[in-house]
Formats: C-alpha cells, sequence, structure tokens
C-alpha cells in the first residue's frame, strides 16, 4: 500500500510539477533562440546582427571608396579606427553642442528645427521594430546612406537625431532605448564617414509621442528616430 | 532528525484567493513526497517544525475627537482627525474603527485623569489603542492609550496649530509619528514626503513634492523644461540636503542638483551627451547614473566629492540597452535592467570587483517574465521590487532575497511603474500608466489593495520617497 502510493504520488509530481504556461514557453523559446542565433552568429565571427550589401553603390560613397580590386578602403580604414579608438570610446564619443566659442559654438536644441523643403525629402525619420535599435527596414538604411552624403557634402549642417519609443514599456527603460536607437543611428552615420562631431543625440523615450493612438499602427509610428537640422 | 519548514507568506499576503486551487493542487504531491521522503530518512525520531509566517497583524484603534471653544472651524478639526485616521490607517500596523463603530464610545470631560478612567472602555472596542483628540483654543491635546499586561497607560501629546490647513497638517503627521514610536516602534512613514515628476505636456514637466497622502503638494523646479527622475540627495557630513533629477532644460537630458529653496538645478556630471535615472548612495558617496556619453547607453559610477568627480564605466555590454541602477543599502551591490539576453530584466552587479564589468559578471535575478524593470532595493536590503509584464499587464514584483523567490505584490488591469520603498521597508509607492493617466500610489507589503494619492490633471510619475526631516 505504502509503496503504491508513494508511486503514486511521484507519478503525480512528475506530470504537475514542473507544468508551465504556454506563454511561458513561448517566451522561453524565444529567449533560448536569441542565443542560438547569436552564438551561431559568433561561430561565423560576427558579433552582431548583419546585412548583405548587394552592390558598391548601396554604401553610398563614391567610386573613390574602393581600391582597383574593389576592396572598401575607408570601411577597413574605419574599421581600424574602429579597432583602435574604440577601446577608449573616441570612435563614437558624444560630441557637446555646449563645447567652443563664439562662431564656433553649437548652440542648443532649440536652434535646430525640423527639416523642411528639399531637405524634408532626404531627412526623414528611421524607424525600428519593438525593443530595437538597429532600422529594419531597407529603405530605412537606404536613407540613412542619402542622410550621410548630404551632411558630408554639407558640413556646416549639423543634426540632433531624436530616439523615440511607442507607449509598452516603462517609461524610465524607454529614455535608454531611445538614446540606443538615436545612437546607433548617429553611429551608421559616422560609419559611413560623417564627423562625429556634426551629430548630437538625444532621447524622449516615449516622453513625444507622434502618433496617439494606441494599436500597432501608432506604435510603429512612434519607434523611430527624427531629426532636427542646423545649417551655419 | 529532520526538520521542515514550511514559509506560507503567499496566502497571507492576500493572494490565496488568486491562486488557490492551482497552487493547492501542485503542493499536494511535493508536499507529499517530502514527508514520505522525511519518514524514510529520518528513522525513529521524527521532528516536524511548520513554521507559518503570518505577517503583521493589524491592531485596531479607537478614535474620537472633540471640539470645545475651537478657534478655527469645525471642518478644520474633521480634516486633522482625517490626517492622523489615514496615517494610522496605512501604517501598515493599525487599523481605526469607523466614526459608526465608535460613535457609543464615551467622551471625557477634560484632561488626562478623565481619560484615563474611561480607556478601558474604549480599549474594548478598539484593542489596539485608543486615542482621543481635543480640538480647544489654538491647539490639540491627543490622548492616547494603550493596554499593556493588563494595565492600561494613557500619554497627552500637546500640539499648537497655526489655522494653515498645510502647517496644521504636519503638526498631525508629527503626533502619528509620535504615535509610532510608542506603539509600533520605529517612526513609520507619516512625516515622509514623496518626490515625483508632473507632466503637464509632452513638452513640460516639473519635479514636485507632497505628502505621502498626496497632500500639501508643491512645485520644486520651475524650468518649462522637461524634468524627470527625482531622487533625495544629501551631502554627508555636511547637512546638506537636496534632490538630484534630470533635466532636458539646456537640450540634451543632464543630471541636475537642485539645493533647497532653489528652482533651477546645477549640472553635476561632466559627461557629454545624455544622462538618465540617477541614483545616489550617501555611505559610499557614489552617484550611479546611465550615459551615453560614448556612443551606447551604458552605466557609471560617479563620486560628488570635489576633486573626485571623473565618473567610470561600471558595465561593459556592447548590444544591450542598460537603465534603472539602484543600490543595495550597504551600497556594495548595485541592481540594474539590462536587456542583454534578449528582453529587459535585473541584474545585479558586485561593486567590490575590478571594473568595468563583462556581461558574464553580474548575476541575472529576475526570472519569472520577460519584460522586468525600474529595479528598486529596500532599504533593509532584504528584497528588490521591480516592475514585470504579466499577462499583458506591467504589475509590481517582489524578489525576496532570503527566500530566493520572485512574487507579484498587485494585480488589476492598469500597468504600474517605478515602485520606490518608504525607509520602513515596508510600504512602496508606485505611479499607475494607464492610457493617458498616470496616478500615484502607496501599497504595503500585506494589503495587496494600494491606495491611490494623486489626483487631477497631468500625468504623476517616477515616485521617490524622501526620508522624514
Amino acid at each position: 500500500m505504502l509503496q503504491s502510493s508513494k508511486a503514486l504520488l511521484l507519478t503525480m509530481a512528475l506530470l504537475f510539477g514542473c507544468q508551465r504556461q504556454p506563454r511561458q514557453v513561448l517566451e522561453d523559446s524565444k529567449t533560448a533562440g536569441n542565443h542560438v542565433g547569436r552564438a551561431f552568429a559568433s561561430l561565423g565571427g560576427k558579433g552582431s546582427r548583419s546585412r548583405q550589401v548587394e552592390s558598391r553603390q548601396a554604401f553610398g560613397l563614391p567610386e573613390s571608396a574602393f581600391d582597383s580590386d574593389g576592396n572598401f578602403i575607408q570601411s577597413e580604414r574605419a574599421h581600424s579606427l574602429e579597432m583602435s579608438e574604440e577601446m577608449d570610446g573616441q570612435t563614437y564619443r558624444q560630441a557637446s553642442p555646449e563645447l567652443g566659442d563664439g562662431e564656433n559654438a553649437i548652440p542648443g536644441i532649440e536652434a535646430f528645427a525640423v527639416p523642411s523643403g528639399a531637405l524634408a525629402s532626404i531627412i526623414r525619420p528611421i524607424y525600428f521594430d519593438t525593443d530595437q535599435d538597429r532600422p529594419k527596414e531597407q529603405s530605412d538604411r537606404d536613407r540613412l546612406i542619402k542622410i550621410a552624403l548630404y551632411l558630408k557634402e554639407h558640413p556646416r549642417t549639423y543634426l540632433y537625431i531624436e530616439g523615440h519609443c511607442d507607449e509598452r514599456g516603462t517609461a524610465a527603460y524607454n529614455l535608454s532605448l531611445g538614446s540606443r536607437r538615436s545612437n546607433s543611428v548617429r553611429k551608421r552615420l559616422i560609419d559611413l564617414g560623417v564627423p562625429g562631431s556634426q551629430l548630437f543625440t538625444i532621447s524622449y523615450g516615449k516622453e513625444r509621442p507622434d502618433a496617439r493612438g494606441h494599436g500597432e499602427s501608432s506604435w510603429r509610428e512612434n519607434r523611430r528616430a527624427q531629426f532636427k537640422v542646423l545649417t551655419r | 532528525m529532520f526538520t521542515l519548514t514550511i514559509w506560507t507568506i503567499e496566502t497571507i499576503r492576500g493572494r490565496f484567493k488568486k491562486y488557490s486551487l492551482r497552487g493547492v493542487f501542485y503542493l499536494i504531491p511535493f508536499a507529499a513526497a517530502l514527508i514520505v521522503l522525511s519518514q524514510n530518512l529520518s528513522g525513529a525520531e521524527r521532528e516536524l517544525d511548520v513554521y507559518l509566517r503570518t505577517g503583521l497583524q493589524l491592531r485596531s484603534i479607537a478614535l474620537k475627537s472633540k471640539s470645545s471653544n475651537f478657534a478655527w472651524s469645525k471642518d478644520h478639526a474633521l480634516s486633522l482627525e482625517n490626517v492622523v485616521r489615514f496615517d494610522l490607517n496605512q501604517s501598515g500596523y493599525f487599523e481605526v474603527l469607523s466614526s459608526d463603530q465608535s460613535s457609543s464610545l464615551p467622551l471625557p470631560e477634560q484632561g488626562l485623569a478623565s481619560f484615563s478612567k474611561i480607556a478601558p472602555i474604549w480599549l474594548k472596542k478598539g484593542s489596539g489603542g485608543a486615542i482621543y483628540m481635543h480640538f480647544c483654543d489654538r491647539g490639540v491635546d491627543l490622548y492616547f492609550s494603550q493596554s499593556k499586561k493588563g494595565h492600561c497607560t494613557t500619554l497627552l501629546q500637546r500640539a499648537s496649530l497655526s489655522g494653515d490647513l498645510t502647517a496644521d497638517r504636519q503638526q498631525m503627521h508629527r503626533l502619528t509619528r509620535q504615535m509610532h514610536r510608542e506603539w509600533a516602534k520605529g517612526d513609520g512613514i507619516s512625516c515622509c514626503r514623496l518626490l515625483y515628476a508632473h507632466k503637464m505636456s509632452d513638452e513640460r514637466s516639473e519635479i514636485w513634492e507632497c505628502d505621502f497622502d498626496g497632500q500639501s503638494r508643491r512645485s520644486l523646479t520651475s524650468e518649462n523644461s522637461l524634468a524627470l527622475s527625482p531622487t533625495p540627495f544629501a551631502a554627508l557630513g555636511k547637512g546638506e540636503k537636496g534632490m538630484l533629477y534630470v533635466s532636458y532644460k539646456s537640450g540634451q537630458p543632464r543630471i541636475h542638483y537642485l539645493a533647497p529653496g532653489q528652482q533651477r538645478g546645477v549640472k553635476i556630471c561632466p559627461l557629454f551627451g545624455n544622462q538618465f535615472m540617477p541614483c545616489y548612495h550617501i555611505q559610499t558617496d557614489r552617484l550611479a547614473l546611465i550615459s551615453d556619453h560614448l556612443g551606447h547607453p551604458e552605466i557609471y559610477l560617479q563620486s560628488l566629492r570635489p576633486g573626485r568627480s571623473t565618473p567610470q564605466n561600471l558595465f561593459k555590454s556592447p548590444k544591450g540597452v542598460q537603465a534603472s541602477p539602484t543600490f543595495s543599502p550597504r551600497g556594495d551591490r548595485l541592481a540594474f535592467v539590462s536587456n542583454k539576453d534578449g528582453s529587459p530584466r535585473i541584474y545585479i552587479a558586485n561593486l567590490q570587483q575590478k571594473w568595468p564589468l563583462a556581461e558574464s559578471d553580474v548575476e541575472l535575478v529576475s526570472r519569472k517574465n520577460r519584460e522586468n524593470t525600474s529595479p528598486s532595493w529596500s532599504p533593509d536590503g532584504t528584497k528588490l521590487a521591480f516592475c514585470a509584464k504579466e499577462a499583458g499587464t506591467r504589475q509590481i514584483w517582489i524578489f525576496d532575497f532570503a527566500a530566493q523567490r520572485e512574487y507579484a505584490l498587485t494585480c488589476g488591469g492598469d500597468h504600474k511603474e517605478n515602485p520606490s520603498w518608504a525607509p520602513d521597508s515596508l510600504h512602496l509607492a508606485f505611479n499607475s500608466a494607464s492610457v493617458n493617466r498616470a496616478e500615484l500610489f502607496i501599497i504595503d507589503l500585506y494589503r495587496s489593495k494600494a491606495m491611490q494619492i494623486s489626483s487631477g490633471p497631468g500625468d504623476k510619475r517616477f515616485p521617490n520617497w524622501q526620508p522624514a526631516s
């Protein structure tokens, strides 16, 4: 009798002791999938998400940026710079708009304006997926290339990159996420050859939504990096 | 000898209703298996200790007041009585009988001796204590009586009143603190104030403060800008108090220090870029903050002593978003949010290790839910409150370090954010985050029903307790 009751109890413990809700299982599977994906990426020598560039033009850079063998000179130089300087944080280090005297001083964000006229067709917002800091759409990535080209041609044009989030995260976390988004855009522009001193970031988290709705379409519009410009 | 200790905090905390069926269903096989094992292992001599933690028993208090020749209106007296009533009801130790329940109690003629005579009658109704408030002339006499080992002890506290409701409310809070010291030990929270950010529009949010009951509100900043994340600041050994907060007044968000009596803060952190979420630990003189100085939001630690103000990077996670640092009471550990492993979770960094810490140097705390943010370390060091998304709604959760487990403190449909511990490690303040509405709430660990303490236009967020002065 005792033996059978023990067996029954152990069976019940095995059957029900580790039971979890389907939602928890799904969420854990997502996390596990993320880790596995990163592991495969690291096996291939890639520490982060990558994408395939199909043509030189996709870099948005002139032919002079490539050598006779088609190697991307500036990219390699940037890479070596990144390796040598990112250690002490110089490559993407924030510039201060308050630095400089007299003519060199960059005014505060209140002097920057939403792009208008022809500039508005080039400098347009970039959109992100939930909790992501890299633009997913090819059109957004192409837009960054165009913005980089414009800024390189206009070295006296300065850009404030605003990082925004949708309403679903907490206010505190979204401030960090907004910072991450604006810095991701800034980093990409620097990689494309724009001097970091032309680029400033600001995170508003979910404090300044663009769309006032509370559904997926509004959330998509609010997960954005948008720009303000100053030309001197 | 085999000792089995069963903790049943959950049932006491009122979560029994929600999880009773499932909890009991799961508990039966495990409890039975443990008992069978204990029988097999312990042999002839067996001892079974069952420890039931009951939480705090609320003590019922009989409270009644009378006005005679009072210099101000009866409404004023009633307002002040309600302050004491609210303070006691929210103390986490007492429960005041309703006016109906105490209406039959006899009132004393006058003086301490008179109340001492009738106090035993009152104590039959309110076994935890009896309070009689006598408003007369320009003050209030507050008699409070308690039965200890069959003896009735009555004390008298006097306070002069000014007729100004705000000032007189403070007097009532002080009287309640005195009663709390006598009856429950410790100061309680009646004299604590809350800092919070009051957002009036997308462009404007100022820092305000209020009593813990949401009254006596006043604006501390007037910068016509976005001001967020207030946290109390007290310079060690200088007696200098003030507040740290984040302000957008010069464009990028920067951490500012606001001295008492001032309305505009000054920057205290030399890093470029965006700065967020200050958290200050007075004993170690360390300010923890989030900064994207190097192009990525990371945690920095900075001393605020003159000449030692260079911030240092604490933790490097190139692919993660870090947020919301909070110190342990001793300042030797730091809890924070990171999404380095996929979704935002709470991690703890040991500050006694060499900085900057690598991703593998920090310990994961929150495991049950995927989205965990806004951690707050209790002043007694035993618990961590944080915000976790459960079934689509952000609730306040507690991680108990002793039991090594996490559980939900709140329930209900509205999102909750930014938990902050009161100095007594028993109460929390947080804000709701519903669509177009954010209000302040307080809650204690033993009653799952939160009390809303704010109302009116604008979002009230980022509550943070100021210790009683």
